[in-house]
């Protein structure tokens, strides 16, 4: 949310180092870009040939021979189709490039997004990832494709007019030729001075998408503080400066064109009147169809310069997409498999893994996990977990409880290895081995985990519960709905398994997507199972109903629970109170209550909510702040 | 919907398409320039073309002098060309400041609009579709205004110039050149329907890439959590590849339309000189001639591949000006008041809430959502209220805050009733509790008050005056407004207080923070009351915000306070402390608090219980307790928890 008005940052300089690599990962298409890379030039000399057709036209059209005049204008019409045809051709090249390089890039940053840690994501708003993937991706396979051609094309004309020329006429070139400098400066000063002002027109434009938005979004509280006539104010101020930096920019853009034409126009004055003088003077010497080709070619000088000064600057606006999905395709995930792991999984692979050895060679089994020791901190120097310590055996539930920002969902995040504890302060062993030492797809595929905010994908019931485990029948699916007491509700819906859900599950309640998210984790059979305050918005008789169920979803399993409901924290083995990063007290339930510590104190205060719950029905979201959840 | 933003710059555009007209014009002075150069002052031959250029030839002092002094030629030619630049620059510089002023007013308006837009509109619109429509769309009609209409005024300028031109060179070549244009035209009209259809193909592919694309990154955790990587790369590989080939299928298209279109130009351009070139040789028409000709015939084709890309922007903007227009012809807050009248129970005063009339108004039918009503132009009533005469009437004469529902009923949607028959009074200084299960109506309570929605049945008064004869922003002027999760505007804190009452001193601001037990947290920030917050600055926790909110509308020093959940993310300690500083600012303003927390409600002068939309009980804390009902039950809850936690500790082992 927060970046996503957020204007582009501008590169000064052209990076070239940037855009070979942005061009290596063009390289399967190499043979189009060939192919586009010839036809340009190609089309460069085609170019170059109109004016010469055109003056053996002229020749021999004055020089009364009809048949060679009209051999020469079917040259012409024979250039124009030759034109059109590659025309065709580099359609076909530079589309299959841009389309192909475009869904190559989005491939390979969608492949490596889902390597990325989660720390990864905390900074970044799915609309900002969103853009790389889309506008980003779209915009530099086109600039590859199709502009960066011209660069190619604009000095191959450039270079076939002239020798044209030359060999037509070498002194009236060089006469003509004093035009080109000016054309060079002039389309190189104003593309810059364009670049500048529609860089300046995009940063207010975005500036005014933010005035919008927090209208709109603020459009009762500013009629409640009365704000119409102030905030319109505001904003027309805003839309003054658009207006100003608009037409500075349109003004630019305007006498650009005008002055290269003017340019233009004294090439062909000074071919008109040098060339001229010579024809006058020496009629064999340089006759008036060459006359007539030179202004052809002059009045078509502008056109490659125009060209190539436009690509370099697109290029610059571009770079810093440039440097955004590059920047992307390179990062390292900070959470990978070690080198060693790498190999052990290399060196099993393709074997049939014999019953009980994960895919890295180690135990399947999970005894134990103990936290040793365990530091950690989102940010440097402001530690979320001091020198934690905690083992937990198989079959035993884990609640944890505490203040937000405490650090129980920092827990939870370094044991399913999200996350991992700071380098040299302290461990997570499984078994007795560090984590760091064991498969990362082994560990998350034992995993189930059931959050607070439960994500559904946009699709059917049963495609949601299935994503646990994919090869499940529609028995085991229903099987798993059933035990969490979800069964009832999802046959209740009009389509009962084969409802949609809407995307992020918006068309069902957040208490109907915890029990989906509750199936889909059951059914993925985890060694561990996790929830983070995964039932927190179901109603009180659901909320029993899933208790029942409970017991036998947590057999033989290590579970962590992350919870505020007295009845989901009463039925664990062990209470682990958090503060600060640490643990202040730990116990059963009626322990913890004889001690008349924190947790006594918390039990009280969530005891009295969940009363008051029930008289005044469900509290809106986000607003419980001194149960056992979230405080200010 | 264009023409009333573009009021008073009509003349802007016509000096626009002046210029471009005599650019235009000039422009086909160089081809006889040229023709006139090779073929009279170069070849000899006798003078031809145009009577006027063969005059100005013997005013410059005829062929000899000319011949002699060649540089006059050239000389002219450049003349002309930056003649026809200047207009050139001045016909651009013209259209855009023109259409930028514009975009202008539309995003003025815009704003103004959505501003003035009901509450009832705002809960259904979705805001990005809305941003999207004040930005991009507003860019295609900008952009339209700026080049397509210049565009197409010059290509018919152009054709209309340039034909009895040619005509006048010669009949025959014009023949030849015409015979082309049919088939571009139809040709263009073709590939533009085929295209349009290829386009959408190609959007609905992204849009279902996307969508893949934005599940897997909102929902990257389950994924992960899963160990789904794959099963996801291979979901979004086949939309990737699908939006792929249908935008190669769009190339496709492409490959064949470009170069189909400029071969039927330029091989048009190719006929016209292998004719003109026989006749060159033939001798009935000069070589500058055929060079004027085919100059001509070069800048009229250039509009006529045009043809295609124009076709496909007007479509474009006639989608934007249409969902523009969907926004701009919504009824205002205040607007729908003439309906109203008929609808609800008959009232006095009546005839200070007709509306105004108004230039374009067309009589609207139905519900106020399928308003139809056009654009009207706005400047002639901007700043001018709804309802003059109240408005005069009311000055700046302070309420005294005593308010009263009497059997309000009130819906949404006209199906679930919210509030039922709601009757209840407040006397002015009051602190008022509303207490009551989730959906019974207590924040609806608080929004008809502030008259952000109309109820259908029923009288609310404030000072014994109808609401509804109180103009809206006098109203909502002298309340100071709490919602449980209140907007903050992306401005320092110190702007956002200030917002309650603009002219107040740094101090009062200081003042309404320490009240709203805000201030020493304020402190705590790096720049204190010049911390920017929102977007581009910190972001501040619910209890923080809601405290800001609270600095705000205690600054306004309102006859009437309303707190909905206002204070919810706040800890009990902290509200304790902000309820008893308001209560040292008690007899200032009539207080309605909506909340959970007995230890809120309690203190209240009043307490009353809604369920479902109507008053079921109502007294101060003793009265309540000693009758059976929700408060008690709420009360009671305390001496259970004693009882759980003997028993809790009796149990235990």
């Amino acid at each position: 949310m927060a970046h996503r008005w957020a204007e582009e940052e501008f590169a000064g300089h052209l990076n070239l180092r940037l855009w070979v690599s942005i061009f290596r990962r063009a390289r399967p298409y190499w043979k189009y870009f060939f192919g586009v890379w010839a036809q340009a030039i190609g089309n460069g000399l085609v170019e170059a040939a109109f004016g010469l057709a055109i003056w053996q036209m002229l020749h021999f059209a004055m020089g009364g021979q009809p048949t060679q005049a009209i051999l020469w204008g079917g040259g012409y019409l024979g250039l124009v189709s030759v034109q059109s045809l590659s025309t065709v051709v580099f359609i076909l090249l530079a589309g299959k490039c841009s389309t192909g390089v475009a869904h190559d890039i989005r491939r390979d940053s969608f492949a490596k997004l889902q390597t990325l840690e989660f720390a990864f994501f905390d900074h970044r708003p799915v609309g900002w990832l969103m853009a790389r993937l889309t506008s980003d991706c779209q915009r530099l396979a086109g600039l590859l494709s199709w502009s960066l051609p011209d660069l190619i094309w604009g000095p191959t004309m450039m270079i076939c007019v002239a020798g044209a020329m030359l060999w037509m006429d070498w002194r009236l070139t060089l006469v003509v030729f004093a035009v080109i400098p000016p054309l060079v400066v002039v389309s190189v000063i104003f593309q810059r001075l364009i670049l500048h002002t529609s860089r300046q027109v995009r940063k207010i434009n975005s500036q005014l998408t933010a005035g919008y938005n927090e209208s709109i979004m603020g459009a009762r509280t500013t009629k409640t503080l009365v704000r119409e006539q102030a905030n319109l104010a505001e904003f027309e101020q805003l839309s003054g400066e658009m207006y100003g930096v608009s037409i500075r920019n349109a003004l630019r853009s305007t006498i650009y064109m005008p002055i290269v034409q003017a340019i233009s126009s004294i090439g062909v004055g000074l071919a008109l009147w040098y060339g001229g003088g010579r024809t006058l003077a020496e009629p064999a010497g340089l006759s008036l169809p060459t006359l007539l080709a030179f202004i052809y070619y002059v009045e078509r000088f502008f056109g490659p310069i125009h060209e190539t000064a436009r690509v370099f600057n697109d290029l610059l606006s571009a770079q810093a997409a440039a440097e955004r999905v590059d920047g992307l395709l390179t990062t390292a995930p900070a959470i990978k498999d070690s080198p060693a792991v790498a190999a052990a999984i290399a060196a099993n692979a393709g074997q049939p893994t014999a019953p009980g050895i994960a895919i890295d060679g180690g135990p399947n089994a999970l005894d134990h996990i103990e936290f040793r020791g365990v530091n950690f901190a989102y940010v440097e120097n402001q530690p979320v977990l001091k020198d934690f310590n905690l083992t937990v055996t198989a079959g035993q539930t884990i609640a944890l409880v505490g203040p937000t920002g405490g650090g129980k969902t920092t827990i939870i995040s370094l044991l399913c290895r999200f996350y991992e504890p700071t380098a040299g302060a302290g461990k997570v062993l499984l078994n007795g081995v560090d984590y760091r030492d064991r498969s990362l797809l082994w560990l998350q595929s034992n995993l189930g985990i059931v959050l607070q905010t439960p994500h559904l994908f946009n699709g059917t019931v049963r495609e949601n519960i299935r994503y646990g485990r994919l090869a499940a029948s529609d028995d085991e699916v229903v099987a798993a709905a059933r035990l969490v007491n979800a069964h009832e509700f999802i046959v209740a819906m009009d389509k009962g398994y084969d409802s949609e859900v809407g995307p992020g599950g918006n068309k069902l309640s957040v208490g109907q997507r915890q029990l989906i998210s509750f199936a889909r984790a059951v059914l993925a059979d985890p060694q561990i199972f996790v929830m983070d305050e995964a039932t927190s918005s179901v109603d009180t008789e659901t909320e029993k109903a899933i208790q029942a169920g409970l017991a036998a979803v947590l057999r033989g399993r290590i579970s962590f629970i992350v919870a505020h409901r007295l009845s989901t924290i009463r039925s664990a083995n062990l209470i682990v109170v958090i503060d600060g990063g640490q643990i202040i007290e730990r116990g059963t339930h009626h322990e913890l209550i004889r001690l008349r510590g924190r947790y006594y104190q918390l039990y009280t205060n969530q005891f009295t909510r969940e009363k008051e719950a029930e008289l005044l029905g469900p509290e809106k979201w986000g607003s419980n702040e001194e149960g056992l959840g979230v405080r200010d | 919907m264009l023409p009333q933003f573009m009021r008073g710059l009509k003349l802007r555009y016509g000096a626009a398409i002046a210029a471009m007209g005599l650019a235009t014009l000039l422009g086909f002075i160089n081809p006889q320039i040229i023709r006139w150069a090779i073929d009279s002052i170069l070849a000899g031959k006798e003078m031809g073309g145009p009577q006027w250029l063969q005059r100005f030839a013997s005013w410059l002092g005829g062929r000899s002098v000319l011949a002699a002094n060649l540089w006059m030629v050239g000389l002219l030619y450049f003349a002309v060309t930056a003649a026809a630049g200047t207009l050139n620059a001045l016909r651009g510089w013209w259209a855009s400041t023109a259409s930028e002023e514009v975009a202008r007013r539309i995003r003025n308006r815009l704003y103004d609009h959505l501003n003035a837009l009901p509450c009832a509109y705002h809960d259904k619109a979705e805001i990005g579709d809305l941003v999207q429509r004040c930005t991009s769309d507003v860019d295609t009609v900008r952009n339209f205004l700026n080049s397509q209409i210049v565009n197409v005024a010059s290509a018919t300028l152009m054709v209309i110039i340039v034909v009895p031109f040619m005509l006048s060179m010669s009949v025959h070549l014009t023949l030849v050149a015409m015979a082309f244009v049919p088939p571009i035209f139809l040709f263009s009209f073709l590939f533009f329907k085929r295209v349009r259809a290829a386009f959408k193909q190609v959007d609905e592919a992204e849009g279902r890439m996307t969508t893949v694309l934005q599940e897997n990154l909102t929902g990257i955790r389950v994924v992960r959590a899963f160990a789904r990587s794959d099963y996801e790369g291979a979901k979004f590989a086949v939309r990737n590849a699908e939006f792929r080939d249908r935008n190669y299928r769009m190339v496709r298209l492409m490959a064949i339309f470009w170069p189909v279109s400029d071969w039927l130009c330029f091989a048009q351009g190719a006929l016209v000189l292998m004719v003109g070139a026989m006749g060159v040789a033939n001798g009935t028409i000069s070589a500058g001639t055929l060079w004027a000709f085919f100059s001509y015939d070069m800048m009229f084709v250039f509009p006529l591949r045009m043809v295609g890309r124009n076709l496909t922007e007007w479509g474009k903007v006639q989608v934007s000006t249409t969902r523009l227009n969907e926004i701009l012809s919504r009824l205002r807050e205040g607007e729908e008041d003439g309906q109203k009248k008929d609808a609800a129970t008959p009232r006095e005063g009546d005839a200070a809430t007709v509306p105004f009339p108004r230039q374009g108004t067309v009589p609207f039918s139905g519900r106020l959502e399928k308003g139809t009503v056009p654009l009207v132009d706005r400047t002639e009533q901007e700043g001018q209220s709804p309802f003059p005469q109240k408005a005069a009437e009311m000055g700046t004469v302070p309420l005294s805050g005593q308010v009263e529902f009497r059997n309000v009923r009130f819906s949404y949607d006209g199906v679930k009733q919210v509030l039922d028959g709601i009757s209840f009074r407040v006397e002015a200084g009051q602190t008022v509790a509303l207490l009551g299960p989730s959906g019974s109506g207590k924040s609806t309570v608080v929004h008809l008050l502030l008259r952000l929605y109309d109820w259908q049945e029923g009288r609310i008064t404030v000072d014994g005056r109808d609401l509804r004869e109180i103009d809206r922003k006098q109203l909502r002027s002298q309340i100071g407004t709490v919602m449980q999760e209140p907007f903050l505007y992306s401005k320092t804190l110190r702007d956002n207080i200030r917002l309650g009452h603009a002219t107040a001193s740094d101090e009062e601001v200081v003042e309404a923070a320490h009240v709203a037990a805000m201030h020493e947290s304020i402190q705590r920030f790096e720049d204190g009351y010049g911390t920017l917050i929102g977007e581009r600055g910190v972001t501040l926790s619910g209890g923080q915000r809601q405290r800001v909110a609270l600095a705000r509308a205690i600054l306004r020093h309102p006859a009437i306070l309303l707190l909905d959940d206002a204070l919810s993310a706040v800890d009990t300690e902290t509200e304790s402390m902000i309820l008893s500083a308001l209560k040292g600012r008690r007899g200032q303003a009539t207080t309605l608090v909506i909340a959970h927390r007995l230890s809120t409600l309690m203190a209240a002068d009043q307490i009353i219980v809604i369920e479902a939309g109507r008053v079921v009980q109502s007294g101060t804390h003793q009265s309540l307790l000693e009758q059976e009902g929700l408060y008690r039950r709420l009360w009671r809850i305390q001496s259970d928890l004693a009882a759980d936690l003997e028993e809790e500790v009796a149990t235990g082992h």
